[in-house]
């Protein structure tokens, strides 16, 4: 909290050009957020919100549906402005979509007239990267998430975790700063999904990139992150942040049969308000 | 399983079964026996009709036989009159379409990106599209004269609306999640416009522009029915105030011949343009 207030300090001040702790790189402050629907009624998605999060951090975000989860990720992402307090991305504050987040949705979004190749291109072809220079990253981006072969692949040839390898690959191309990840895995199949699970977050460590993943999946989120935030039923709010201090390089597919896991996973499953555990703990 | 299982059976009984011997004559799959068909079909439908004729059941002023058809055809070309007529109504035709698709598909592109003009605009292009505006024909005739004017105009804004309406339903087609992925992507608008929302749309440009182009040519033949001095509208006109059923059949064959050779344009220029599909 105390880290907290400083960063608010230091933003109020920022005629003087000094920007929050250069350290933090995702800061969302004392965020409230409110949707007018079409009729008219207001809907308070979000309220006072406020996360830091260190650079280089894998946190999770869960949340029962209709919380608020990528309501956050859309404001960091620049899609929509917070209705009242602030978003900042590396110390800037956001305000329209920027070239150091990559953000990453459950539908792949995939360029059905472009072969896998061109789509994981597409972020490096908008920003003017060379055509000889973009294929050959595509390509070796392919190969890290295991599609070598697929270059030529159209959306239509691939299966559904081709396509969300393809969609990862295409997010990493541009080489962001900060992962934004809303429910990634979440329209795959239980074991694509923990294969994938397991091939983002090798990829992940030791880049040093700081990494947001939105998820229903409590033992997706304990799996994979450093820590995990819990937000209550609309509006919502923080309930807990819980630090998973499990060792790395984990692996992602045994480590659920360990009994810190599963006590972190009670945990947090306690805090999202399920009954069966709760009465148990 | 259970659904399956039907099928199972009878594929696994189909190969015993006695082969029904003239499968080979209705194969789905084979270009020949479907060609084979195609001319027996048109061979028993221009002989039943020359049938008809020969026999005099209508009366020869009402139907020409295919004979005299073909009679009339070999005299309009050899007299040079099929070059000049077909020549005034394809480039009417040309020149309505160019004009009409290439403002059209400009127009449907702005329109459907554009959340404000579609929702100011809709109800009007509603209005447009559902009137019969070859009922114009007649006021374009007094506007802009017998000339080739007149005509143009007429294709012209039969194909704009057409092509109009399906260029900004292509444009509104396209699935939100791609232009959300170019956005987060970094691409600016002009880049998601031409990367994802005109690649997106060209499918049903296409359907609008193959559309266009037979409307273009049915405006041009309607201009030149009600006043012209040229063309093979004025010709189905012509020939038929003077009781000359084998011209009027003649010159709608010639007709019909254009208008495939048209839509077969549309298609190859389609399939030539299909073959972008990336861009790398
Ligand atoms: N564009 C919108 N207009 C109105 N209400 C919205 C809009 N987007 C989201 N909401 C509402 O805001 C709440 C939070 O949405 P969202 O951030 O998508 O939640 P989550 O991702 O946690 O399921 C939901 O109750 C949703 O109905
Ligand atoms: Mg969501």
């Amino acid at each position: 909290m105390v880290g907290n207030r400083e960063a608010m300090d230091v933003r109020t001040d920022c005629k003087n050009q000094v920007r929050p702790r250069l350290d933090l790189s995702i800061k969302v402050d004392k965020v409230r957020h409110e949707y007018t629907s079409r009729n008219g009624e207001h809907v308070l998605a979000l309220d006072d919100v406020s996360i830091d999060i260190p650079s280089g951090q894998f946190v999770a975000i869960v949340g029962p549906s209709g919380c608020g989860k990528t309501s956050i990720l859309n404001m960091l992402a620049g899609l929509i402005m917070p209705s009242r307090g602030a978003v900042y991305v590396d110390g800037e504050m956001v305000n329209g979509t920027s070239r150091a987040v990559g953000y990453m949705f459950a539908r792949d979004g995939m360029l059905p007239w472009r072969t896998a190749q061109a789509n994981v291109a597409f972020g490096l072809e908008v920003r003017g990267v060379s055509r000889s220079d973009r294929l050959a990253r595509a390509d070796a981006l392919l190969e890290r998430v295991g599609l070598k072969g697929f270059e030529r692949a159209f959306r239509s040839q691939l299966s559904h975790g081709m396509r969300q390898r393809v969609a990862l690959a295409r997010t990493m191309a541009i080489d962001p700063k900060v992962f934004l990840l809303d429910e990634p895995f979440g329209a795959l199949d239980a074991q694509t999904r923990i294969v994938l699970q397991e091939e983002f977050v090798r990829l992940w460590e030791n880049t040093g990139k700081t990494v947001l993943l939105v998820t229903h999946d409590i033992s997706e989120a304990v799996a994979m992150a450093d820590r995990v935030i819990v937000l209550s039923a609309r509006p919502g709010r923080i309930k807990s942040d819980i630090t998973i201090d499990l060792p790395r390089p984990r692996d992602i597919e045994s480590i659920r049969f360990d009994e810190k896991f599963a006590r972190l996973a009670r945990r947090i499953w306690r805090d999202i308000g399920g009954r069966a555990e709760g009465g148990m703990a | 399983m259970n659904p399956r299982l039907p099928s199972t059976v009878g594929r696994s009984r189909r190969p015993a079964a006695p082969r029904f011997p003239l499968r080979a004559l209705v194969n789905p799959d084979s270009r020949f026996t479907i060609w084979i068909w195609r001319l027996a079909l048109a061979a028993l439908v221009i002989g039943g009709w020359q049938v008809v004729a020969a026999l005099q059941l209508v009366d020869p002023m009402f139907l020409a036989s295919p004979m005299a058809v073909c009679g009339f055809l070999f005299h309009y070309i050899l007299s040079g009159k099929i070059w000049v007529n077909s020549a005034v109504t394809l480039e009417e035709t040309i020149l309505g379409f160019a004009f009409g698709a290439a403002l059209g598909v400009l127009a449907g592109l702005v329109i459907g990106w554009s959340k404000f003009l579609e929702r100011v605009l809709t109800p009007f292009l509603t209005i447009c599209n559902s009137l019969p505006r070859v009922a114009l024909a007649p006021m374009f005739i007094i506007w802009f004269g017998i000339g080739a004017l007149s005509k143009v105009v007429l294709a012209f804004s039969l194909v704009f609306f057409i092509v109009l309406i399906s260029t900004e339903a292509g444009v509104r087609s396209i699935d939100p999640d791609l232009t959300m992925m170019a956005k987060v992507m970094g691409a600016t608008d002009r880049q998601r416009f031409l990367k994802v929302v005109l690649h997106g749309a060209v499918p049903s440009i296409f359907a609008g522009l193959r559309l266009g182009v037979i409307y273009s040519l049915l405006g041009v033949v309607v201009g030149e029915m009600i006043a012209a001095k040229w063309g093979l509208g004025q010709q189905v006109m012509e020939y038929s105030y003077n009781y000359k059923p084998a011209g009027v059949f003649g010159v709608l064959a010639i007709l019909a011949l254009i208008a495939i050779c048209l839509n077969e344009l549309m298609t190859r220029v389609e399939r030539r343009l299909g073959r972008w599909k990336g861009e790398d």
